[in-house]
């Protein structure tokens, strides 16, 4: 069993096998041996590792990607579909998305990472400019002749 | 390794070594918003480190119709609300916290998501405000989209992204290049079928023309007088003015002085 510590002081005890999905772990562990001693994730919070461990769990007997899965994975890149499983697990508020991205990030857990980049991919999709406004809570600071010019130059990848 | 990944793989370590990530302390003033800035460049010594993204002509009516900044940069970073929220983007409208991703994630995330979005999101993602259009990430995206287009062999390595590429606008360099070319009658209406004029059978054409115009009235008279005398040179003579200037030029430099033989005389008079 591996001992987790978060940036808010709490920790977790999880099995082997799904604290090493993360590849930062993986190495530590690898590298420290047999120990006891707790592992300090300094850039997690408890609510969002409780998440990332649920999905290390889920995911703890599916072989490691292989670089050359990584690999293969970036020629395919424009695909943006997500396992059933992984849909679920995502759907979470934008706050904790991007949390779960960051941590994932940290974590080096590119299966999850990659869901996470997906499902925003997935958000921005098919909106129009407001729609994606909205959905991130950003305002429009552009003139109306400005989006009338951008609007122009875009044609063409706009009807494709 | 490639200077990019170089860099990359330089904040991964930083993180490693317990540093937060960038995105934390992110200060909310304009200028700890890195997005705007090179990606993965490094900047030589002497160079402004930013480039000015913003033409003039926009900040100035900008100044007129506008605060100077978006609200969205006024905001303390305190008021970004760390608990859980509300499921749905809307209810979040309230919420001063930032759910920008160009401002929450790190820049090589922030590839990945926009790398997979189609050319026609792509494109609607520059009319969301002016940091989404601006944005080196984003721009970064369109450069590769590029080059897949134009060099279509996927298993090349990605292009190399330089201070020099990242100074152009690859949204409109691609727009320009794929654009199916408008019928050339269209664009090139008053030149012959050939298509294909020099620099000189131009400028003659476009003479001849103001030639008819301005036959009547003297003002002209003079400028096509010139002209005449210009094609009966050949071009020589603007030629050999550009000799003088050059010689003179080598001269002041102070190398090459006194063997000029080959300048055309122009150097000697």
């Amino acid at each position: 069993m591996v001992n987790l510590v978060t940036s808010d002081n709490e920790s977790f005890t999880v099995e082997k096998a799904v604290a090493s999905r993360s590849v930062l772990i993986k190495n530590m562990l690898e590298d420290v041996g047999e120990s006891d001693q707790p592992i300090p994730l300094p850039n997690v919070t408890a609510s969002v590792l409780k998440k990332v461990l649920e999905y290390c769990d889920h995911h703890k007997n599916e072989p490691m990607p292989t670089s050359e899965d990584l690999a293969a994975e970036d020629t395919r890149k424009r695909t943006t579909d997500i396992g059933e499983w992984d849909q679920k697990f995502i759907q979470v508020d934008q706050e904790m998305l991007f949390e779960i991205i960051l941590a994932a990030n940290y974590l080096d857990i590119k299966p999850l990472l990659d869901v996470g980049c997906k499902t925003v991919a997935n958000m921005i999709k098919g909106k129009t400019p407001e729609e994606i406004r909205k959905l991130f809570n950003i305002v429009n600071d552009f003139t109306p002749e400005e989006e009338a010019q951008i609007k122009k130059e875009n044609e063409w990848a706009e009807d494709r | 390794m490639s200077l990019l990944q170089d860099l990359l793989k330089q904040t991964s370590i930083d993180r490693r070594n317990g540093l937060r990530p960038l995105t934390r302390h992110r200060s909310p003033s304009p200028d700890s918003d890195g997005d705007s800035e090179l990606i993965g460049v490094v900047t030589t010594p002497g160079t402004p480190r930013r480039i000015a993204s913003r033409p003039s002509s926009i900040s100035s009516s900008r100044a007129s119709s506008q605060p100077p900044s978006p609200p969205s940069y006024n905001l303390p970073a305190s008021t970004r609300s760390r608990g859980p929220h509300p499921l749905t983007g809307v209810s979040r409208v309230k919420s001063t916290s930032s759910t920008d991703p160009l401002k929450v994630l790190p820049t090589e995330i922030n590839q990945r998501i926009f790398g997979l979005l189609t050319l026609r999101d792509l494109a609607t993602c520059s009319r969301v405000n002016r940091k989404w259009k601006k944005s080196q990430t984003l721009n970064y995206v369109w450069f590769q989209q590029y080059r897949k287009e134009n060099f279509q062999d996927t298993s090349l390595p990605p292009g190399k992204w330089t201070r020099r590429e990242s100074k152009q606008d690859w949204r409109q360099i691609y727009m320009t290049s794929s654009r199916p070319s408008p019928p050339s009658s269209a664009r090139f209406i008053s030149l012959p079928a050939s298509g294909i004029q020099t620099p000189r059978e131009l400028r003659e054409e476009q003479w001849r023309n103001e030639a008819a115009e301005t036959a009547s009235p003297k003002k002209g008279a003079a400028k096509v007088e010139m002209r005449e005398m210009y094609k009966e040179l050949g071009g020589r003579m603007a030629r050999g003015k550009n000799r003088v200037k050059n010689g003179e030029s080598r001269d002041r430099g102070g190398w090459n002085a006194g063997s000029d033989d080959w300048g055309g005389g122009g150097g000697f008079e």
